[in-house]
């Protein structure tokens, strides 16, 4: 097939979304329908978990019961708890050979790359199905440097003095309904700790796959970046084409300890009937630096506003935040940037695209608590909007209580230029190739920071979204 | 008359705020009588009110005051989400008037609105509906002055006819021992262009809710200053509303806080789908003078229309330590070359007001500066 055809076969589908294919798996065990007590404990129990574990799942549960669904931003109203699986295990237990797990689950990771991506980039990997990792696999060398890579459940057994001190220690159970809910009911997600003076400069990545209709995806990572370490994390995502929704409330946890650096790097890329409602923070000790690169492309309705707290002085907070709103998606992203000692500074960039009745919005805060001297914010945002029916909103919070600080927020808000249209057309090149080459030199300061092979990927989904968009 | 509850925490545009509903068991305050104007006391044509009441006026041919029920009013304030029980509170309780201005009505002379707020403990509210008519360009001083404890809640709606010109001279400087709630709003007809220049300075918790309303081709500006010192709490709740295309608006607040004092902004822009080719533009840009100050800014956009072209920034920092030193190097006292900067920072918004006016607002500003440091 030649590339024109290979292209025109992937448009030709109705949404141009490429992971939609759904396989048929049998289940080992799953917690059928809805959410309780029981549905709690049954988890525990099937993860054979020590139990403070419980505990801890019982007591967020109650808090969850009694949490108000959030009264701000997009409508939530038509999420029913009641209506999901909270967890499903397909394979008997987690491998590190690929070969090890069943063909229907194989095939999936192979349609989407992830073992050919291993071998050329990453320092370890795993693949986590519906609740559970499915492949987990860590480089030798970086084992025996002492780098912990694990799935949050062997964490739990393995690391347990590690885990009981950082678990919910940057993001309570108390902090909002979905960390609650995933406090309760987590399944799989990583656990990451790098030891003092150890640099992992090639990424370590997680791969999420939901398969199911009507599930619930809660996974839980916690991530720990001792003394003047170094770590690079990615996780991608993607689910099938269902008639019906299902939810992704995952919690992530940084601990950045001093001078070490953490890089969070993320390719939103669920199909479009998935309400993602995520919460991660870090927290930045001494003259530690985080980064998050937050890439929303897929899902119905995204909440997530990364975050940073600069607890140390000195500590350094960047959030590059890209969203692509297509028909009837919402896009509800941010950052917030916490300055609670002196000298911190922090930079929020992002850019988002809104297209057909597609909605994008920044939410954003800065808060400079008394003490942070010397601190220093800057945020920008550009919005991008194809249509006329396409909307953007802005709502940035900014509480100083400081005087010693500098704090800039700009946003700007622009249509595609039909000049520049006009004239690549006028230059021979059809409308809808000189939309994507506008699109894409919009994104062009951002997506030229991105790894590579997250920039060519990014650059191929923000094209294929754009299909449709002209005449 | 729709029944509306009082706002609640749980709504974005009050969730900072002081108060959520007027004092419980309150008196309206009497009218107290004025011995002398603060501002600008000689100014010929002139309407005066004292605790929400009109007390005197002197008026040339082509406007007019009426005192009317608010109940056949037409019109209706508009105001920010939550605004609408306060405004309904504000006409039934307090005294709402209709001024008319035609275009018999000298041009190059401007009407003086003065408003004295004295409660003494009580409670004084009004509200003005101003139908400026069509192919007019006018001028209103709007200056409000106050001594005393107390509540006022009060407003106005200036709605202009097509192709109608304003400039609004706006101070608002009641007694620090007053706390007040403000609904302002300017309704640009067809081809209108409005100005509209605010230096918001008295009160002790102040919430000023300003509204710009803009129908096809017209252009509406509003600049302004507030300068909270001494436990002073000033908020400000602005909204630019294009309801129609081929609109401009500009908004610009300035803030210098001070110890123990909170200057709070939250903004929003409003583009309807039907406001295509609209510009928009917001700025809000803060000066923090102590340590013990709280400055909260929340810019906000919401765009339903894509040919648009809109933007806002906000800024929150010191005064320049290199100016300071720069300044302190050519021999000027520490204190006096912090109050110089401070004056530069707000030029571009005092610069605007016209020459009888500038200095009133200068000296008000350089007193409060004085004393915020």
């Amino acid at each position: 097939m030649s590339k024109e055809e290979s292209f025109s076969k992937d448009f030709s589908e109705f949404d141009n979304y490429q992971f939609g294919h759904h396989d048929k798996v049998k289940h080992i065990a799953s917690t059928g329908k809805g959410i309780s007590r029981d549905v709690v404990s049954k988890i525990s129990e099937l993860k054979n978990e020590p139990s403070w574990m419980t505990d801890i799942r019982l007591k967020a549960y109650e808090v969850f019961e009694k949490k108000p669904m959030p009264s701000w931003g997009p409508d939530l109203s038509e999420i029913n708890f009641e209506e999901f699986t909270y967890f499903i295990r397909s394979t008997e237990k987690e491998s590190d050979q690929w070969e090890d797990m069943p063909q229907e689950i194989l095939d999936t990771f192979d349609k989407l790359g992830i073992p050919e991506a291993e071998k050329k980039f990453l320092a370890g990997a795993s693949a986590q199905y519906e609740s559970e990792a499915v492949y987990h696999k860590l480089n030798e060398e970086l084992g025996k440097q002492g780098v912990i890579f694990l799935t949050m459940d062997q964490a739990v057994k393995e690391e347990p003095e590690l885990v009981k001190k950082y678990f919910g220690s940057v993001i309570p159970a108390s902090d909002n309904k979905f960390s609650a809910l995933n406090t309760a009911v987590w399944s799989g997600g990583s656990f990451i700790y790098v030891p003092p003076g150890v640099e992992v400069n090639t990424p370590l990545q997680t791969y999420f796959r939901i398969n199911e209709e009507e599930f619930g995806q809660f996974e839980r990572t916690l991530i720990i970046a001792d003394e003047g370490a170094k770590v690079v994390y990615n996780e991608g995502c993607s689910a099938p084409k269902w008639a019906k929704s299902s939810l992704h409330a995952a919690v992530v946890e940084l601990v950045a300890l001093d001078n070490s650096r953490i890089d969070y790097q993320t390719i939103q890329n669920w199909y479009k009937n998935i309400y993602n409602l995520v919460t991660k923070r870090a927290v930045a000790k001494k003259n530690a630096t985080v980064t998050w690169l937050d890439i929303n492309v897929g899902s119905r309705i995204t909440i997530k506003y990364p975050s940073v707290m600069m607890m140390g002085e000195g500590a350094r907070g960047e959030v590059q935040s890209i969203a692509f709103a297509n028909e009837e998606q919402l896009q509800d992203s941010g950052a917030k940037m916490i300055h609670g000692a002196p000298n911190t500074t922090s930079v929020v960039t992002s850019k988002s695209i809104s297209k057909g009745t597609g909605r994008s919005s920044y939410r954003g805060l800065v808060k400079v608590l008394k003490g942070a001297k010397n601190s220093s914010c800057r945020v920008e945002c550009d919005a991008l909007l194809i249509n006329e029916e396409s909307r953007t909103d802005t709502y940035p919070v900014m509480d100083i209580s400081e005087d010693d600080t500098q704090i800039a927020h700009e946003a700007s808000v622009s249509k595609v230029n039909e000049d520049q249209i006009f004239y690549l057309q006028s230059r021979g090149i059809p409308e809808i190739d000189a939309m994507k080459m506008v699109v894409n030199g919009f994104l062009e300061p951002m997506v030229k920071k991105l790894p590579l092979e997250y920039s060519v990927e990014f650059q191929r989904l923000v094209e294929l979204e754009l299909e449709g968009s002209v005449g | 008359m729709k029944k509306f509850s009082w706002p609640d925490r749980t709504n974005e545009y009050w969730r900072r705020a002081s108060f959520l509903k007027p004092p419980q068991d309150f008196k309206i305050s009497d009218i107290s009588p004025v011995e002398k104007w603060e501002i600008l006391p000689d100014f010929n044509t002139h309407i005066s009110f004292s605790n929400g009441n009109l007390i005197d006026q002197d008026l040339k041919e082509g406007v007019s005051i009426k005192s009317i029920n608010p109940n056949d009013s037409l019109s209706r304030p508009g105001s920010i989400p939550g605004g609408e029980p306060w405004n309904q509170w504000t006409i039934s309780n307090g005294n709402v008037y209709q001024i008319d201005i035609d275009d018999t009505f000298p041009e190059n002379e401007p009407l003086v609105i003065r408003e004295k707020i004295c409660p003494s403990g009580k409670i004084s509210s009004n509200y003005f509906f101003c139908n400026i008519k069509k192919n007019i360009n006018l001028s209103i001083y709007y200056l409000i002055e106050g001594s005393g404890e107390g509540f006022h809640s009060g407003g106005f709606t200036i709605v202009l006819d097509s192709s109608s010109n304003l400039k609004l001279m706006h101070i608002q400087d009641i007694s620090k021992k007053t706390d007040a709630r403000f609904n302002w709003e300017i309704k640009n007809n067809k081809k209108t262009n409005s100005e509209w220049n605010l230096a918001a300075l008295g009160g002790r918790s102040v919430r000023h809710e300003c509204r710009l309303e803009l129908q096809k081709e017209s252009n509406s500006s509003l600049k302004g200053v507030y300068v909270p010192y001494d436990g002073q709490r000033h908020e400000f709740q602005t909204q630019q509303d294009h309801k129609e295309g081929d609109s401009t608006s500009d908004l610009l607040l300035k803030g210098a806080v001070g110890s123990g004092s909170r200057g709070i902004f939250q903004g929003m822009i409003n583009i309807r789908p039907e406001a295509q080719k609209s510009n928009a533009y917001q700025t809000n840009r803060n000066l923090s003078l102590s340590r013990n100050a709280r400055i909260e800014t929340i810019p906000g956009l919401e765009i339903e229309a894509n040919d648009v072209k809109c933007s806002h920034g906000a800024t929150v920092s010191k005064i320049d330590p290199y100016s300071l030193f720069y300044l302190s190097s050519r021999g000027i006292e520490k204190n006096e070359a912090a109050k110089l900067l401070a004056e530069g920072f707000f030029y571009e918004v005092s610069d605007n007001f016209p020459k009888e006016i500038r200095s009133v607002v200068n000296e008000s500003i350089n007193k409060r500066l004085l004393e915020a440091f």
